[in-house]
C-alpha cells in the first residue's frame, strides 16, 4: 500500500506498517504484530482496521479474523483507555491475586472484560503474564505491577487517571548457593551493548567466527553436545544434538527461531534474560546461526513482554550499528539478520511449530511431525528453536568450553538453569542453581521457607504442566532425569510451593481452567476434554459433586494423555491425574455439599 | 516409490513407500475410521479417530499421517484401541447436542454410525454444553455449531477443492467456531459441497432441512440436467399422492465421473420439477383461439391428424416436405433425440430439423473423423499432466471440468495453461495465462504454429510447446473452419488430445443425433447416408436451418411446427405473428413463449422424470434414471411414439421392440442361430439387450443407435452398471470435409453461470434465490 493511498492509521504508523510487510521471508508474518499496533493505535480492531491490515497484507479478511480470533490480546470491541489485567493463575493466585482482582472491580464497578462509563478504565482476569515470583501482579496496559496488595489498587488507579503511573521493574534476589552463569551479568546494565562487550561480551560469537566457514559449525555442534545443555524451555532436549539434525544442504534458506513466549506457570526467568541481558540473546542466536549455516535469526516474544521486546529491539539495533548484525558480521564476511518479533497472547504458541505457524502470521495451531523443525520448519526451511534461557546460556558454554560447562551440574544434565521460585515462599524469586540441586533445600534455604510459618502441602516442580509432588517427594535433585524418575517433570523449573491453608481442588480448577482457554481447540481430546474437566471441576469444587467424578476426572484425564495432536494435553492431564491420585482425600471432603474448607473463590470465573 | 510391506494385524500387506497407512489399510479392506481425514484434501489428524498401535512406539499413532516403510507393524484393532475411539467419541458427545430425532443427519449420520460401533451410548456428561445458535449463512447453507464436530472438512473443500476460501476456523480451543467469509452469511459459489461433506449435521442445506428422514426416501442414480458435464447425481425421491417428488440431490457416494462433486445447480437445482408453473394438462386452442387442457387423446388426434393432413398436401423438393419443421432439445435424452430426428425425416419426410447449438459439434467431430484416441473424455481432464484452457469459464459454466482442472494441478502438479480475453477464477491455477486480444481466438491456431502477427507472447507457446503432451479444452469461441484449424495444429503437432465444451446436458448427444439439416446422427450427412439409407422416405437435400425455419414461418410457408424442449420464439426473438400461419405443436415442461403460441400443448416430463441416455460435451455417455414422476406429464419419447401412432405409423418401424430386436445385424456378431427367437432372447440377455416388451422403452432404441450411428457402439455393461462410457469419434463413413458445410446455422452459446440454466433455471426458486443472494453481495463489495 502505498503512503498516497487511504489509510486510517497515523502517518507514523502507515510508514511502519509499508516497512514491517517488507522485512520478512513472506509478507504475511506481518500480520500479528501489525494487528496487535494497530490495536494499540486505534483501540481495537475495527472493521476498518481489519480492511486495511487484510489489503496491506494480501489476504482476505477472512483470514484476518481467522487470525486475530486465536490470540487473547486482539479484541474486537474496545476496552478502556487503561486496561488492567489482573493475572489469576497459580503463582498469583497463590499469593492473592483474586483478592485485588476483587478490590479492582469494587473500585472499578465493572466486572470480567467490562469497561467502565467513561472509557477509562476497564478489566480482565488473564492468565499467566511471567512475573511469578514477583505475584501478585498485573498489567496496566503493557506495564507490569507487581508484588501488588488490595490496598494499594486505589492507588495505581489514580496514577493512571492522574497519568503519572510508573510501571513496576521486578525484583532481583540472590542467594549464595547461586552459581552465576547465564544470570552472572544481571543488574550491572549489560542491556546496553557497550556495558556488554566491557563485561566480555560476544567474545564467544568472535570464537566460533574464528574457528572459520568449513570447521566452524562441527566444532560449535561439538560444544555443545559436550556441555550437555538441555532445552530450557521446559521438554529438555539436548540443544547440541537438535542443531545436529540440521542438514548441511538445503534447498531453502535455514533459519534461527528464538522461543521467547513464556507462559508456562510459574515461569518468569526468561522475562530476567530479556531485561538484563538481551545481548546474550542475540550473541546466542548468531552462534546457532553458524553452527547450522543460517543466516537470519527470529527473536520471539510473547505480545505480553511488550517493555522487553523494546529492549531487545534497542539491543539489536545497537548491535547493527556496532557491525555485529548484517552482512558482514564482525568483519568476517559472514551474513547474519536478526528480526523481532511479537506475539499476542497464546500459550500454545509456545510449542515449536505453533510458534512457527504464529510467526507465518497464522493461528498457533501445531503442525503435523514429522517433518521435523531442523528439516522442515519456517517457510519451510531446516529452523533450529531453543528456548531464550538456552540460547543465552550457549555464548557462556562456548566462552567457558562444553566440557566445563557441564561439569556444572550432574550427568547428561550440564551446567546451572534459572529456577523461578513462587507462591509460598518467603523469598520468592529467580535463583540460578546447579542442575541437580536438591528441591527441599531449594524451597527451605534458598527461597527460605513456607511463608509465615505454615506447613507445606504440595511443590509443582517445573511449571503447572508437571505432576505435582508431596513434602515427602521433594528430597530429590532438580534434573530432567531425577525428577523424572520421581515420576514428575523438570520442564520450565517453575517451582510452586503450595502451603497447606490452600485447597489443592481450587489449585486443581486453576490449572485446569488455564488449559481450557489457552487449548488451541485443534483436536478432540484436548479442546473437549480441557473444557469438560474445567466445568467438572467447577461443580465440583462448588459442592455439587459425587463420588463418581472423581473417577471420571481420572478417566477423562486418562484418556487426554497420549492421545492429542501436541503435549498440550499432557501438560493438563498429567496434573490432574497428579491431584486426584495423591490428594483423593481432598476431594472426597468436598462431596456431599460440604464447604470447601479453604476455598475463597467458589465460582472462578470464566476467563 | 518401491513397494514396501509391513504388517497390519497380522496380515502381510504391500503398498509403495510413503503411502499413508490409513489409505493402505483401506485398499486392503481394513477399514479404519475417520473424521477429518479426507481423499483429496490437506492432513489434519485433529479427530484423534484413526489411532493405531505401531510396534516400538509408545503412544499411538494417527494413522492418517503415519506413512508406510519395510517392516513397520501395526495393530488396527484391539482392546486400547477401541478405548481410544469411544473416549474420542465420547469427548465430542460431551458438547454435541441431543438433537438426533430432529437433525437432517439421522440416519446417515458419521458420529451415529462410529458411537454406535464403538459403544459410547452412555454419557458421562453432567456439565451444561456449549451452546450458539444456529446461523443461516446463505439460502443454502445453514451452520449449527454445537453439532459441529470440528473436523474442518468444509474448510478444506471450500479452499483447497473449490478455490473459494469461504470459510475458516475463528476463536480458540472449545469457543472454535466455523465462521463464514461474510461475517454472518456466506459469500461463495454456494455449491453445497461444504453440506455434503459434514459427517454429521453441522452443516445443512437449506432446500432440504427437516424435509424428511433418509430413510423415507428412495435413491435414484441418475444425470444431472443442467451443464454439459454431465454429473451423475444421486436424487433422493419420496413418495406423494400423484408421483414421486425429489427432495434432495447430492453425490455423497461418490459414484460416477464426477466423484462427490456437484455443484448448486446440480444439488439445489430440481425444484423446477415441482414448480407450480409446471405443465401437466395437454392443452389446445379453441374457437375463441384460447388455449384450453384437453386430453392426451384429443391433443395427439388433433396434433397428428395435422401433422399428417400437412405433409401429404403440400409440395415436396427432393422428397423435403419443405413445410414441415422440427425443432428439438438441448435436455432430452439421446433416445428421444434420435426418435425425433428418426420421426422428423421417417414419418415427416423432412430434413428441417434443428435445435439451438450451443457449440460446433459437428465442425468438431469431422475434424477428429478418423483419428482415434484424439478426443479427451472428462476423466482424462483430471489426470492429463499439461492443460490447456482457450476461452470459456469453467468455473461457473463447466464447474466439474473446473473442479477436475484444479485438483489436477493440486494434487498431480498438473500444468494449467490459459488463453483467454478475459480474466478467469482458474488463473489462480494457471502456470502461465495468455490474455488474447478481443479477436484473438481465431488467431491463436496461427500463434501456437509459431506466428506473432496478431497475439505477440513467445514466453507462454514456449511453455505450452515444452510439454510433452496436451490436453486442448476449447469452447463456442469456435466454429466451423476455426475450430479445423486448431484441431489439425494439435494433430500435426501429435500427442495432443481435444476437449470441446457446450452448452446444456445434453447438447452434445442433440448434435450426435442428428438434430441437424444436413447431418444424420453421428455427423453421417444426409447427400450420403450411408447406413441410414434404409431410413425410408429420407430426404436427400439438407433442410432448413433453425433460423431458417422461423423465418419460413414468418413468410407463410411453414405448415407445420414440431418444437420438442425449446423455445426458439424466445431464443431468436422472432414476433407473435412469426406462427400465425403455422399450426404450431410444442412439448415442453412449462408454458414457454413459444407454447404461448402453439396449436397444441404437450406436458412433458423432465430428464429427472424419464430414463434413457446423455451424452456430456466430452462424448461420455451416461444412464438417465427415472427418478420423480407426476401425473400427466409424459417423456418425449412417449409423446413422439404416441403422436406416430396418430398418424397411421406402425410404430414398430419406428422403435424396433419385441422378440425381434435390431434387424439391422443379421447374425454375423450373434452367432449362427440369430433367427431363432429363444436363443437369440439368450443371446440379448448376455448382452445387456433383452428384449424390449414396450415401443415406450428408450433402451429399444439404444440397440438401435449402437448399431447404426458411428461412434455409439459404446460399452454396454459399463453403462448399465451406471458408468460413462466414451463414444469414439472415428467413423470414416461418409465423411465430407468440413468446408462444405460451413457458414449454415448460427451456435447460440449458453453461457450459463452458477445459478442459471436456460429455462429450467427460470423456474427453479432455489436458483433464483441462490442469484439473488449472490448478486446482493456484488453490490456490498462494489458499494464499499
Amino acid at each position: 500500500m502505498s503512503p498516497e493511498t487511504m489509510t486510517l492509521f497515523s502517518p507514523q504508523l502507515a510508514a511502519r506498517f509499508d516497512a514491517l510487510v517488507l522485512k520478512y521471508p513472506l509478507r504475511r508474518s506481518a500480520l500479528v504484530p501489525m494487528l496487535l499496533y494497530a490495536q494499540d493505535e486505534v483501540g481495537y480492531l475495527s472493521d476498518a482496521v481489519i480492511a486495511e491490515v487484510a489489503a496491506r497484507i494480501g489476504i482476505t479478511e477472512l483470514e484476518v479474523r481467522n487470525v486475530a480470533s486465536y490470540y487473547s490480546m486482539l479484541r474486537f470491541k474496545p476496552a478502556g483507555k487503561f486496561n488492567v489485567q489482573v493475572c489469576t493463575n497459580i503463582s498469583c493466585m497463590l499469593r492473592g491475586s483474586y483478592e485485588i482482582y476483587e478490590r479492582f472491580q469494587e473500585e472499578l464497578g465493572i466486572g470480567h472484560k467490562g469497561v467502565t462509563a467513561d472509557g477509562v478504565f476497564s478489566l480482565e482476569e488473564v492468565e499467566c503474564i511471567g512475573a511469578c515470583s514477583w505475584a501478585p501482579a498485573i498489567q496496566v496496559n503493557y506495564d507490569f505491577h507487581d508484588n501488588l496488595t488490595p490496598e494499594q489498587v486505589p492507588g495505581i488507579l489514580a496514577s493512571y487517571r492522574q497519568t503519572n503511573a510508573k510501571a513496576a521493574l521486578p525484583a532481583l534476589v540472590s542467594h549464595p548457593d547461586e552459581v552465576k552463569i547465564v544470570s552472572k551479568r544481571f543488574g550491572q546494565g549489560a542491556a546496553n551493548i557497550d556495558r556488554y562487550v566491557e563485561l566480555g561480551g560476544y567474545e564467544a560469537a568472535k570464537k566460533c567466527l574464528a574457528q572459520g566457514p568449513e570447521l566452524g559449525p562441527a566444532w560449535i555442534i561439538d560444544e555443545m553436545k559436550t556441555s550437555n545443555l538441555r532445552g530450557r524451555g521446559g521438554a529438555g532436549f539436548p540443544a547440541g544434538m537438535k542443531w545436529s539434525f540440521v542438514p548441511k544442504q538445503s534447498d531453502k534458506p535455514k533459519y534461527v527461531l528464538v522461543n521467547g513466549d513464556e507462559s508456562e506457570p510459574g515461569t518468569c526467568k526468561d522475562h530476567l534474560i530479556f531485561l538484563h541481558d538481551p545481548h546474550a540473546v542475540i550473541e546466542g542466536t548468531i552462534i546457532a546461526g553458524l553452527a547450522i549455516g543460517a543466516k537470519l535469526g527470529f527473536i520471539y516474544l510473547r505480545g505480553e513482554y511488550r517493555y522487553l521486546l523494546e529492549i531487545m529491539e534497542k539491543a539489536v539495533a545497537e548491535a547493527y550499528d556496532k557491525g555485529f548484525l548484517g552482512k558482514n558480521i564482525f568483519g568476517s564476511g559472514t551474513e547474519f539478520q536478526i528480526i523481532t518479533q511479537t506475539g499476542a497472547g497464546a500459550y500454545e504458541v509456545g510449542e515449536e511449530s505453533a510458534l512457527m505457524e504464529s510467526l507465518e502470521g497464522k493461528r498457533g495451531v501445531p503442525r503435523i511431525k514429522p517433518p521435523f523443525p531442523a528439516v522442515v520448519g519456517l517457510y519451510g526451511g531446516p529452523t533450529v528453536i531453543n528456548n531464550a534461557e538456552t540460547i543465552a546460556t550457549v555464548p557462556h558454554v562456548i566462552e567457558m568450553g562444553g566440557a566445563a560447562y557441564t561439569q556444572v551440574g550432574t550427568p547428561r544434565n550440564g551446567g546451572t538453569r534459572l529456577f523461578s521460585l513462587s507462591g509460598h515462599v518467603e523469598r520468592p524469586g529467580v535463583y540460578e542453581l546447579p542442575m541437580g540441586y536438591n528441591l527441599k533445600k531449594m524451597i527451605y534455604e534458598v527461597a527460605g521457607g513456607v511463608r509465615g510459618g505454615r506447613g507445606l502441602k504440595a511443590v509443582i516442580p517445573g511449571g503447572s504442566s508437571t505432576p505435582v509432588l508431596l513434602p515427602e517427594e521433594i528430597d530429590i535433585g532438580m534434573d530432567f532425569d531425577q525428577v523424572g524418575k520421581a515420576g514428575s517433570m523438570l520442564g520450565s523449573a517453575g517451582v510452586v510451593v503450595i502451603d497447606d491453608q490452600t485447597c489443592i481442588v481450587e489449585f486443581a480448577l486453576r490449572t485446569i481452567s488455564f488449559y481450557q482457554h489457552e487449548s488451541c481447540g485443534w483436536c478432540t481430546p484436548c479442546r473437549e476434554g480441557t473444557d469438560w474437566l474445567k466445568k467438572s471441576l467447577t461443580r465440583f469444587h462448588a459442592g455439587f459433586g459425587e463420588a463418581k467424578d472423581i473417577d471420571n476426572i481420572q478417566y477423562l484425564a486418562e484418556n487426554i494423555l497420549g492421545r492429542t495432536f501436541c503435549p498440550l494435553g499432557d501438560a493438563a492431564a498429567m496434573p490432574m491425574l497428579g491431584f486426584v491420585k495423591k490428594f483423593r482425600k481432598e476431594f472426597e471432603e468436598h462431596l456431599n455439599g460440604k464447604a470447601c474448607p479453604f476455598a475463597k473463590h467458589v465460582d472462578l470465573a470464566v476467563v | 516409490m518401491a513397494d514396501v510391506t509391513f504388517i497390519v494385524d497380522g496380515k502381510t500387506l504391500t503398498a509403495p513407500a510413503g503411502t499413508l497407512l490409513i489409505d493402505a489399510c483401506r485398499k486392503a479392506g481394513i477399514e479404519i475410521p475417520a473424521f477429518c481425514y479426507y481423499p483429496g484434501l490437506s492432513l489434519q489428524a485433529a479427530c484423534r479417530m484413526c489411532v493405531v498401535r505401531q510396534e516400538k512406539v509408545p503412544k499411538l499413532q494417527t494413522s492418517c499421517t503415519t506413512t508406510v516403510a519395510e517392516g513397520q507393524v501395526f495393530i488396527t484393532e484391539s482392546e486400547e484401541i477401541a478405548q481410544a475411539r469411544k473416549a474420542t467419541l465420547e469427548l465430542l458427545l460431551g458438547n454435541h447436542p441431543l438433537d438426533c430425532p430432529v437433525c437432517d443427519k439421522g440416519g446417515e449420520c458419521e458420529l451415529q454410525d462410529m458411537t454406535f460401533k464403538y459403544g459410547a451410548g452412555e454419557s458421562l456428561y453432567e456439565e451444561a454444553k456449549q451452546h450458539r445458535e444456529e446461523q443461516q449463512w446463505s439460502p443454502a447453507v445453514y451452520y449449527d455449531r454445537p453439532r459441529c464436530i470440528l473436523c474442518y472438512r468444509c474448510i478444506r473443500v471450500c479452499g483447497e477443492g473449490m478455490d473459494v476460501w469461504a470459510l475458516g476456523v475463528q476463536n480458540r480451543g472449545v469457543n472454535s467456531v466455523i465462521a463464514p467469509n461474510g461475517g454472518d452469511h456466506l459469500d461463495c459459489e454456494q455449491c453445497g459441497m461444504c453440506i455434503d461433506i459434514c459427517p454429521v449435521g453441522a452443516l445443512t442445506s437449506g432446500s432440504y432441512r427437516y424435509k424428511t428422514r433418509p430413510w423415507e426416501m428412495n435413491h435414484v442414480a441418475t444425470v444431472c440436467t443442467h451443464c454439459a458435464d454431465g454429473c451423475k447425481v444421486t436424487l433422493g425421491v419420496r413418495q406423494t399422492k400423484d408421483g414421486a417428488e425429489i427432495l434432495r440431490a447430492s453425490n455423497r457416494d461418490k459414484s460416477g465421473i464426477n466423484g462427490d462433486f456437484l455443484c448448486a445447480k446440480g444439488r439445489f437445482g430440481f425444484d423446477f420439477v415441482e414448480s407450480q408453473e409446471r405443465l401437466t394438462r395437454p392443452l389446445a386452442r379453441n374457437s375463441e383461439g384460447k388455449l384450453e387442457p384437453v386430453s392426451w387423446e384429443h391433443a395427439l388426434r388433433l396434433a397428428g391428424g395435422k401433422l399428417k393432413r400437412i405433409r401429404d398436401s403440400k409440395a415436396r423438393i427432393d422428397g423435403n416436405s419443405a413445410a414441415i419443421g422440427v425443432v428439438g432439445s438441448n435436455r432430452t435424452t439421446n433416445e428421444e433425440n434420435y426418435l425425433l430426428q428418426k420421426f422428423a425425416r421417417t414419418v415427416l419426410n423432412t430434413n428441417n430439423i434443428d435445435h439451438e447449438r450451443t457449440a460446433d459439434y459437428a465442425a468438431f467431430a469431422r475434424t477428429l473423423a478418423g483419428h482415434n484416441g484424439k478426443a479427451a473424455s472428462l476423466r482424462d481432464t483430471a489426470t492429463a499432466p499439461a492443460i490447456l484452457l482457450i476461452g470459456g469459464n469453467p468455473t461457473e459454466e463447466h464447474p466439474l471440468l473446473a473442479w477436475n482442472l484444479r485438483t489436477n494441478a493440486r494434487l498431480n502438479r498438473a500444468r494449467l495453461y490459459i488463453a483467454n480475453t478475459k480474466a478467469i477464477k482458474l488463473e489462480r491455477m494457471a502456470r502461465a495465462t495468455l490474455r488474447l486480444p478481443a479477436d484473438g481466438y481465431p488467431a491463436l491456431a496461427a500463434y501456437l504454429g509459431g506466428s506473432n502477427a496478431v497475439i505477440n507472447n513467445a514466453c507462454f507457446r514456449e511453455l505450452v510447446l515444452s510439454e510433452e503432451s496436451l490436453l486442448v479444452v476449447f469452447g463456442s469461441e469456435y466454429s466451423g473452419a476455426q475450430v479445423a484449424e486448431l484441431v489439425a495444429w494439435g494433430l500435426k503437432r501429435g500427442k495432443v488430445r481435444f476437449a470441446f465444451l457446450g452448452g446444456y446436458a445434453n447438447s452434445r448427444g442433440a448434435a450426435d443425433m442428428g438434430l441437424l439439416p444436413d447431418l444424420l446422427p453421428g455427423y453421417v450427412p444426409v447427400t450420403a447416408p450411408g447406413a441410414f439409407a434404409e431410413y425410408a422416405g429420407l430426404p436427400t437435400t439438407p433442410g432448413k436451418t433453425l433460423s431458417e425455419i422461423i423465418d419460413a414461418a414468418g413468410k407463410g410457408e411453414l405448415g407445420a411446427l414440431l418444437v420438442v424442449g425449446a423455445d426458439p420464439v424466445a431464443m431468436l426473438g422472432a414476433a407473435p405473428e412469426a406462427l400465425k400461419k403455422t399450426f404450431v405443436i410444442v412439448a415442453d415442461l412449462f408454458l414457454t413463449e413459444t407454447a404461448t403460441l402453439a396449436d397444441v400443448v404437450l406436458p412433458a416430463a423432465s430428464l429427472y422424470e424419464k430414463s434413457g441416455t446423455v451424452t456430456n460435451t466430452f462424448g461420455d455417455v451416461q444412464l438417465v434414471r427415472k427418478a420423480a414422476d407426476r401425473a400427466g406429464v409424459k417423456p418425449e419419447f412417449e409423446i413422439l411414439v404416441r403422436l406416430a401412432d396418430a398418424m397411421d405409423v406402425d410404430v414398430k418401424t419406428l422403435v424396433h421392440f419385441g422378440h425381434g430386436g435390431v434387424t439391422a445385424d443379421l447374425g454375423q456378431s450373434r452367432g449362427a442361430q440369430a433367427g431363432e427367437a429363444d436363443m437369440h432372447a439368450v443371446w440379448l440377455q448376455a448382452n445387456n439387450l433383452e428384449p424390449k416388451l414396450s415401443p415406450f422403452d428408450p433402451l429399444a432404441v439404444l440397440d438401435e443407435i449402437s448399431q447404426l450411428v458411428p461412434g455409439y457402439a459404446v460399452d454396454r455393461m459399463n453403462l448399465l452398471s451406471g458408468n460413462d462410457a466414451q463414444t469414439e469419434l472415428d467413423s470414416a463413413q461418409g465423411i465430407v470435409p468440413v468446408a462444405a458445410l460451413a457458414g449454415r446455422g448460427e451456435f447460440m452459446p449458453a453461457h450459463d453461470g452458477l445459478f442459471t440454466s436456460g429455462t429450467l433455471g427460470q423456474h427453479s426458486a432455489a436458483l433464483q434465490e441462490l442469484a439473488r443472494h449472490q448478486a446482493a453481495q456484488l453490490v456490498k463489495i462494489r458499494t464499499k
